[in-house]
Order: C-alpha cells, then structure tokens, then sequence
C-alpha cells in the first residue's frame, strides 16, 4: 500500500495521509476493527476520530490528519491504521 | 456598550476585538473548543490571545470556555453536511446570546469578513444571525486579509495566531456558501438544539 503523508500548511501542527488509489470506507465497520485492537473510537458520522498513542481523523476516502508534529510518529500511526482497515492492500510503507 | 466577543485561535477574531476595545467598549471574550476536531493549541492560544488584548483594556477580559465538540458530532451525524459551518455558527451565537442575557452584554462580536470564507458570504451570514436575537458587531466585515494582519502585527497578537495549530477537521469538502433559512430550520430539527445549547452550557468554563 502506497500512502503520502503532507503537511497541511506551514503552521500546521499536524499532518495530513492520503492513499493512492481510490478508497471507499465502510466507517461503521473501520470503527469496529480498530476498536477491536484498542483504539478509542468516536464515530462523528462522516468521519472517525481515533485515538491510541497519538490520535488522529479518519474520513470515509482514507484521509487521515494526524495530530503530531513528529512525522516519524504520524507515519508509524498511519501505517498502523491502514494496515489494519485495509490488510487486502498489503503492506504499508 | 458591554460585548461578548467569539476570540477563536486566528488572526481576525482578536482585531475585531481590539477595535471594539479600542472604542472604549468592554469585551468578555468567547472561546469555542472544537476538539476533538482540532488540538488544543487552538485554546492555547484564546488564553495568550486575551492576555495580549487585556493590555487594550480597562477592564478585565474574562474568558468563556465552552465545548463544542459533541455539538458539531450531533449536526455531523444527523443534519446535511454541507451546511456544517452555517449550523456551527448558528449554534455559536445561540451559545453567545444565552452567556450575554445571563452577563448583561448588548451585542455579540465577530472577526467575520465578508467573503473570506464559506460561512462568511451574504446569504450564510443573513441565515445565521436568524438564529438570534441580539445584536451581531462585525468590526472586520469590509476589511481585505492583509489589513486585518496589519492591524494584528501592530496590536501583537499576529505571533500568537500564526503558531501552529491544527485547522477543523469536521468542516465538509464541499460547505454551502448558499443556505436558505427554511432548509437550515428543517435541518435543525433533526438535532436536539435546545438540548445542546444547555449541555454546552453546563460544561462551560469561566477564567
């Protein structure tokens, strides 16, 4: 799986990961696994705020905005999160 | 005049403020915390932003702290998205108008700027202030953005607003810079309204 992590603006104090490739979620049931693997899940309709070590918003096209200033962070998160709503993608990088 | 003042984190909100103050008006100022649909540093920086205001006044800016983010869930989750910043703004000045009864203020203050952004255009602004009785002061409506961050570099709260922070998360990609008022009120009654001013309310904090 191909994901781009961007810095939304310059002062921004998060970071922003979109897919490559069209994505599509079912967010009822992406809530449903990432609570299943400890992640406290708030269901705002049409997105889902996340929260584990750094909390992040999920929206259905797999956008994500990261709230760190660490991008090593931001991406370990991502690429945790992907992996476990789209495991058929593969592997995360 | 007496005035609540809506101060987010950005640049037009303190300079519609300051020129209220600097008329000789009294400002409490009024902070929405729209978490989880942003960090917190956006309420980091109401609180140095009314330190650096307080300056620019003769009485004590008391800042109002209310939660917003179960709000903009109920309207995310119930109401059309598109209209999502005109039902936040909306449900703002409801907010400001009960604080302002409550505190003997005659008008509501806001850094709006006409056209700056989608709940800013004419048709958005005339639906929200429906929601209201009380007065709405638009110090900054004709202002261009260079000249509200002139003033803002001049009075000092420019630094403050421009340091990092995380913008909404929850506003739509496509928001409506067109709302009629009888599809807004349709939409209103998907959500308890009442309820949520109340809960607001009571989570409010005061500093």
């Amino acid at each position: 799986m191909t994901f781009y992590l961007l810095e939304p603006c310059r002062t921004s104090a998060g970071f922003m990961s979109t897919l490559k490739g069209e994505v599509r979620l079912d967010l009822g049931r992406t809530a449903s696994l990432l609570r299943d693997a400890d992640y406290e899940v708030t269901d705002a309709g049409p997105l889902l705020v996340v929260k584990k070590e750094v909390e992040l918003t999920l929206y259905r096209n797999g956008k994500t905005i990261v709230k760190t200033n660490d991008r090593e962070e931001a991406e370990r998160s991502v690429s945790e999160i992907y992996s476990l709503i789209l495991p058929e993608r593969g592997e995360t990088r | 005049m007496k005035l609540i003042s809506l101060l987010s984190g950005g640049i037009d909100s303190p300079v519609a403020t300051y020129l209220m103050l600097r008329r000789g008006d009294q400002c409490l100022a009024l902070h929405f915390d729209n978490q989880p649909f942003t960090d917190e540093s956006q309420l980091g920086k109401a609180k140095d932003l009314v330190r650096c205001l307080q300056e620019y006044s003769s009485e004590r800016i008391p800042l109002y702290i209310v939660p917003h983010g179960k709000t903009q869930i109920e309207f995310a989750r119930n109401a059309i998205r598109r209209f999502g910043c005109v039902f936040c703004r909306r449900m703002m000045f409801r907010i400001g108008e009960r604080i302002a009864r409550r505190e003997g203020c005659e008008a509501l203050v806001t850094g709006e700027s006409l056209g700056q952004v989608a709940s800013q255009t004419l048709p958005n602004i005339v639906v929200e202030e429906e929601a209201v009785d009380i007065p709405i002061l638009r110090p900054l409506i004709g202002f261009d953005k260079l000249e509200i961050e002139r003033i803002a570099k001049e009075i000092g709260t420019y630094e403050i607003s421009i340091r990092p922070g995380l913008c909404c998360t929850i506003v739509p990609d496509r928001p409506a810079t067109v709302s009629g008022i009888e599809r807004i009120r349709e939409e209103e009654m998907k959500v308890g309204v009442e309820e949520l001013v109340e809960n607001a309310l009571a989570e409010m904090e005061v500093q």
